[in-house]
């Protein structure tokens, strides 16, 4: 039980030493930041085309609002102090956007 | 009254300039050779001109006659074609651009004579639409590699600017401050703070407009999405393409194709009577079938920033309207960003700052490489690995693409027109030449280190006047000749490479003086102020 302690806090460590290295926050921005900017788009263009905007118009506004989301996510995580969090954050909601948009534009009429 | 103030941390100020020191490391290469090219593309058709004799026509017939060139092509080589296109000419562009599709699915490009509607036989080359332009944008890796590695660069680009506008402490006071006779650090640095902020705007602009205009490759499920996952639905909406299929019966009496176009361009104006929409390129669908329509676009209009105005099909059976685009405000903001990025309007003011923009930037990539180098040179110590490497990469990607570019206009005037590149073709004997000497700009550069800096600037000041000298040796059209003529186009560009020559020239004096390898500069540079220290 000791050495089995022993191992999950080395692991824990090494985790944690991955998590605050810039490297990974490099590989969070550029990966994370590109999921999170797919799904965005995806998601924001089923929205608007929900509320009633076109669907070619509502393709528009996320051409137009996209990459600076990207732009965003990517300073956001090279900066935050707890680049853990924003991982999670980054993942988890790219991941709902993700499924979350097709099911909703099987809505749209 | 209480006031707010942002407040920007040490500790985002230190993150950030991590950010912009490893960001621009990575892409720097890379940005430069977009930029570069994308420079370049603004006077594409300039340098068509210039590489292809036969383009230099000083006014186009007006008014021009779609019906004419469409006639010849279906007459001629692009009889049982099942797609055609006509761009109509321009001041730019004094011949009409064609290009047709073979029932083989062959794209064949052509120019024709406006005035006749013939095909006209020019000088085989990709010139500057066809080599700099996509290299702006592709890079010319397959596979679509290429256009990944820009859209990359493009993001890093924004993540620059936007990690360099916090880092930055005193803007305004940079704005105004450049010191040439400090040591090689201190002005590079200045420079780099100079140019990045003289054309803030452009930089952003650029990259930005550039991904959405690709969005379709960057994003290609997300766009889906909204359209059920259909991109063919994605693309006939978008594009207004006509739900039409072929009658599998040739076309028996077709509608006089100019009148159509006629009819097209009333029923524009009718909707912005203000304006006076022109067609400026005309596709031919389902060509010899009894269904075949005409997509006309005005894709540029001449004295609008904004691109893609009009886009109608109408039956060339009937002249019925098959479909129209109308444009919301979200489609006319993009329009006019993409037509930013395009920079087709008709004014010759935007379109020399917007190259001196690219310039701008091009300047602020390599005086930000060249920044990184000289803080890391210490004092009486051996240069460190990393310096070399990553000199060696600059300058075979700044001196050294420049250099090639230059030696691309060279072997267009050296290869004979009725060459066949030895196999390859003259187009494609002329782009390797480019490559051979951008691959030995690189080898020169590892084997000669700092120096190769100063020898590339003299070989390319070398090189861009001996273009101007070949350009009057093969074609008559010197300077002088060509401006007598009316040739804006040529007088200009040869303006514009011995000018180059001569910056060239003087910068190869400069850093003759300014070796950072000289004992004297190291003196000079003394100990590190805090703000010049690289980010560890």
């Amino acid at each position: 039980m000791q050495r089995f302690s022993r191992h999950a806090g080395a692991v824990q460590e090494l985790i944690c030493t991955a998590v605050t290295s810039r490297w990974f926050r490099v590989l969070v921005a550029t990966f994370g930041g590109y999921a999170f900017t797919v799904g965005f788009f995806a998601l924001f263009a089923v929205s608007l085309a929900l509320l009633g905007v076109g669907r070619v118009e509502a393709m528009w506004w996320s051409v137009l609002t996209s990459f600076l989301i990207f732009t965003v996510v990517v300073v956001w995580v090279a900066a935050t102090p707890h680049p853990g969090r924003a991982t999670l954050a980054v993942l988890l909601s790219s991941f709902a956007m993700i499924t979350g948009a097709p099911r909703l534009a099987g809505m749209l009429v | 009254m209480s006031t707010y103030k942002l407040q920007v941390s040490e500790d985002f100020r230190a993150a950030m300039g991590w950010l912009h020191t490893w960001a621009g490391i990575a892409t720097s290469c890379f940005l430069f050779m977009i930029f570069w090219m994308g420079s370049l593309a603004v006077f594409d058709r300039e340098i068509d001109q210039w590489m292809k004799p036969e383009l230099r026509v000083t006014e186009p017939p007006q008014p021009f006659s779609y019906g004419a060139v469409f006639e010849q092509l279906q007459a001629g080589a692009a009889k049982g074609a099942t797609r055609l296109f006509v761009r109509a000419p321009s001041e730019r562009e004094p011949l009409a651009f064609t290009f047709y599709q073979t029932e083989d699915g062959e794209f064949i490009r052509g120019q024709a004579d406006p005035a006749t509607g013939e095909l006209v036989d020019v000088t085989e080359s990709h010139a500057g639409t066809g080599f700099f332009y996509p290299f702006h944008y592709s890079l010319h890796i397959p596979a679509g590699i290429g256009y990944w590695i820009v859209g990359f660069s493009a993001m890093a680009m924004l993540v620059l600017l936007v990690s360099g506008i916090f880092i930055h402490r005193k803007i305004v006071k940079d704005f105004f401050t450049f010191r040439p006779n400090k040591s090689l650090r201190r002005s590079t640095l200045d420079l780099h703070n100079l140019s990045s902020l003289v054309a803030l705007p452009l930089h952003i602009l650029f990259p930005l407009t550039g991904l959405m205009i690709f969005f379709q490759i960057y994003l290609p499920w997300s766009a889906n999405v909204v359209f059920d996952g259909d991109n063919a639905a994605r693309v006939s909406q978008v594009f207004a393409i006509p739900a039409v299929e072929p009658a599998g019966a040739p076309m028996t009496k077709a509608l006089d194709i100019d009148e159509l176009i006629e009819r097209v361009e009333t029923l524009w104006a009718s909707s912005a009577p203000t304006a006076a929409p022109r067609a400026d390129s005309v596709g031919l669908e389902l060509a010899n079938d009894a269904n075949a329509y005409l997509m006309v676009r005005e894709v540029f209009p001449s004295r609008a920033v904004s691109m893609n105005k009009h886009l109608t099909a109408i039956s060339a059976r009937d002249g019925t309207i098959l479909s129209n685009t109308s444009a919301g405000p979200a489609k006319r903001t993009y329009a006019w960003l993409a037509g930013a990025h395009f920079i087709q309007f008709d004014s010759w003011v935007l379109r020399w700052l917007y190259f001196s923009g690219g310039l701008l930037g091009s300047l602020m990539i390599a005086s930000g490489l060249v920044f990184w180098m000289q803080s890391r040179i210490r004092k009486g110590k051996i240069e460190p690995r990393s310096v070399r490497v990553v000199r060696g990469l600059a300058v075979g990607s700044i001196t050294g693409i420049i250099l090639a570019s230059t030696a691309y206009l060279l072997a267009n005037r050296l290869i004979p027109t009725e060459s066949a590149g030895f196999g390859l073709g003259r187009a494609n004997f002329e782009v390797l030449f480019f490559y051979l000497v951008w691959l030995a700009s690189y080898a020169h550069a590892a084997a000669r280190g700092t120096t190769a800096w100063r020898e590339q600037c003299l070989m390319i000041s070398i090189a861009t006047s001996a273009a101007v000298a070949l350009n009057w040796m093969t074609t008559g059209d010197h300077p002088i000749a060509a401006y007598e003529a009316g040739l804006t186009q040529i007088w200009s560009m040869d303006g514009v490479l011995l000018v180059g020559a001569g910056i060239a020239w003087l910068a190869a004096r400069g850093l003759t003086k300014k070796d950072p390898s000289s004992a004297a500069d190291r003196m000079v540079m003394g100990p590190m102020a805090p703000e010049l220290r690289p980010a560890e």
